[in-house]
């Protein structure tokens, strides 16, 4: 879990990224193009429209009835032999994936890419207890190596150059030193992680789709990572937010044509695997967590939050997130979704994050399941102002307050505003109170006011 | 109270009235231009989608007859002619589910064959080419879709270093709402939609084909030659 317990400050975290400009720009031209292509490919489906309508409709349905969905998943999936476990939160998550481990003695695990197990912890939970934990989705594995998180759901390590990436494989597997090629970075770590595969004790994965009327899921990767290692390992252990369900079967059909489209601008994921027996003489497990979801459920303004299906696109599109980076968000699920999701969870520590918006909608409008995200990002921004009141913001929005209200100050002001621009020193006009100041010039201030030229020019020359 | 009823509760508790579940999703009906036109050429166009999202997706797609018993072989010797083992999954003409052939090359001077389901993983991770049969393919994204029964054993399409995937292009539906309704998900115990040979953009979104599983996907599009 990230960050800890302090709270974090996205102004200043983005401030420290955006020091080395050349890295921001390639980190926002990087997403862009991912955001480019998203365009494309939403753009070759003519029903695009229609399909995000029913996937937030279903969505919005199956949160409505969420409890019988779940009893009805339980009940299916029991019926075809997956264990099921609940998990209240990430304490109980952790220790109900631990058991499992320790009951089979299994030591060696590999694991796909979870936002979920990110979120609740367990890579360290385990690693405190013998455990050892390979991520192998390239991204994550990448990552891993180099001990931090992933900065983007879809994209974990799309912050890194490929020399960096180079290094850190010249050091822990060694790779030529000064090698930067992806095609032959990729390989080495194909190569290392092949044999973790053939001898893995466990293998966990996430979860994207959970199909209530048949009691199987669905998980999506393009490496294949995910498949290599629960097909060969004897404990396959899948780990699902309750959010993830959907009623029936033929709603994949429209969720798997959102996903990848948005994600990536592919048609669809290279692997898309379905889930409903162990392979015979093998276990499958699979945990249902809560942590925190049934109580966004329970607010009203932000429960639509919970129809995400984690595709990116929001992150990719973001001008916010592009030239902030993951990091800066100080949380699991960075970007525009984050910042709605995470306030939920502890409002005080990630009370800056529902202000890393120009509230501009972008992620709004590339939202496959119609979250309206930069609706939700305003009022979390209200609920963070009741809680906890800017003073400075209130003094400046009050005394703006006073000046618009009465017509004659506001136009003394206004002349007063613009001979101090033009007169006063530089160092006094963009001293430390003038914010918006800081990496812009402020405009040239004009003779006179639209009001002052407009009674002149009635007047006739 | 256990975890279990509790989390049942909490979201009982939390959940807002009812909506509707809106009835499965059909696409709108082809423009009249594609309706009016005859069912032989829209088939032929749905065959010419599916290769271009299938190429689009990474896989090489040719079309075979199947005439004879060795249009596998022919097919292999073609498109892999340095490949020393494979292991198959499809009934050809001359042999039920393979494996049938002893092992050590075939008259022909092809590659070893291997029985795909009596092979141990690490075995598997050694055979140089897999080939199966699916079930049915998808036009708008390329992908078509492997049962378990037709995966020899489920972890074959993933370890294979290359994949030949035989399809039959009367079996190519529009989309995946078709696909679908023409797939019971859970009569068996696994299945996947495979769109490409796998794929990774995770090192600076340089595209690097063959990540974890199969380097290459080869798709035989098998026409009978009547």
């Amino acid at each position: 879990v990230l960050g800890g317990g302090s709270a974090v400050d996205h102004a200043a975290a983005a401030a420290a990224f955006n020091a080395d400009e050349t890295r921001t720009d390639w980190h926002d031209e990087s997403l862009w193009h991912v955001r480019r292509n998203r365009d494309r490919a939403a753009a070759a489906v003519p029903e695009w429209e229609a399909l995000r309508d029913a996937a937030s409709e279903i969505k919005a349905h199956t949160l409505s009835r969420l409890a019988e969905y779940l009893e009805q998943f339980e009940a299916a999936a029991t019926g075809n032999g997956i264990r099921v476990h609940w998990a209240a939160d990430a304490g109980e998550h952790n220790r109900i994936v631990h058991g499992i481990l320790e009951q089979r003695g299994a030591e060696r695990v590999v694991k796909s890419k979870s936002m979920l197990t990110e979120e609740c912890g367990l890579n360290p939970y385990l690693e405190a207890r013998g455990v050892h934990v390979v991520d192998t989705d390239l991204g994550e594995r990448i990552m891993q190596l180099a001990g931090t998180p992933p900065s983007h759901i879809v994209l974990p390590a799309i912050h890194l150059r490929k020399e960096e990436i180079g290094d850190l494989f010249h050091e822990r597997l060694g790779t030529d030193a000064g090698a930067t090629d992806p095609g032959y970075l990729t390989e080495a770590a194909r190569r290392d992680l092949r044999t973790r595969f053939l001898t893995a004790d466990a293998a966990i994965t996430g979860v994207n789709f959970g199909i209530a009327e048949t009691g199987g899921f669905v998980v999506c990767t393009n490496e294949g990572n995910a498949d290599l290692g629960v097909h060969l390992a004897p404990v396959h252990i899948a780990c699902m937010g309750i959010e993830k369900l959907i009623p029936r079967a033929e709603d994949l059909g429209v969720f798997l044509r959102l996903l990848a489209r948005s994600g990536t601008g592919q048609a669809i994921t290279v692997y898309s695997s379905h889930f409903h027996r162990a392979r015979p003489g093998a276990e499958l497990h699979l945990v249902l967590v809560d942590n925190g979801r049934s109580e966004q459920l329970g607010r009203e303004d932000f429960r639509d939050s919970l129809k995400c299906i984690r595709c990116g696109a929001c992150l990719n599109t973001c001008p916010v997130y592009r030239r902030s980076g993951g990091y800066s968000y100080g949380a699991t699920v960075a970007g525009p979704i984050g910042s709605i999701l995470m306030p939920g969870r502890d409002l005080e520590k990630y009370s800056t994050l529902p202000f890393a918006s120009t509230l501009c909608g972008s992620c709004s409008a590339v939202c496959p399941v119609r979250i309206d995200i930069h609706e939700q990002l305003y009022r979390w921004r209200q609920r963070v102002t009741e809680a906890a009141p800017d003073r400075k913001k209130a003094l400046a929005t009050g005394l703006a307050g006073r000046a618009f209200a009465r017509p004659r100050r506001y136009r003394r002001l206004g002349r007063l505003a613009r001979w101090a621009l033009r007169r006063l020193p530089r160092a006094l006009v963009y001293g430390r109170w003038n914010v918006w100041g800081r990496r812009r010039e402020l405009p040239e201030p004009p003779e006179l006011s639209f009001g002052e030229w407009y009674r002149r020019s009635r007047r006739g020359p | 109270m256990s975890s279990r009823d509790a989390i049942l509760a909490a979201v009982r508790a939390a959940a807002p009235e009812p909506t509707p579940l809106p009835p499965p999703f059909r696409p709108p009906a082809p423009d009249p231009g594609t309706a009016n036109a005859d069912s032989g050429s829209r088939d032929a166009d749905r065959v010419r989608r599916f290769r271009e999202a299938a190429e689009a997706a990474g896989a090489t797609v040719i079309a075979s007859g199947s005439r004879g018993d060795d249009w596998l072989d022919r097919v292999v010797g073609e498109r892999f002619p340095d490949v020393k083992t494979m292991a198959s999954a499809i009934a050809t003409a001359e042999s039920a589910p393979d494996g049938a052939r002893p092992a050590g090359g075939s008259e022909a001077g092809g590659p070893a064959r291997v029985d795909l389901q009596a092979l141990a993983a690490h075995e598997l991770a050694d055979v140089e080419l897999v080939v199966l049969a699916a079930e049915l393919g998808v036009a708008e994204n390329g992908a078509v879709w492997l049962p378990e029964s037709r995966l020899g054993q489920r972890a074959a399409p993933f370890l294979a270093q290359h994949l030949l995937v035989v399809l039959d292009p009367d079996r190519i539906v529009e989309d995946m709402h078709d696909a679908y309704a023409r797939v019971q998900v859970d009569a068996e115990g696994f299945g996947l939609f495979m769109a490409g040979p796998s794929k990774t953009a995770d090192i600076e979104q340089s595209l690097v084909i063959g990540a974890h599983g199969p380097r290459s996907l080869t798709i035989v599009l098998l026409v009978g030659d009547g």
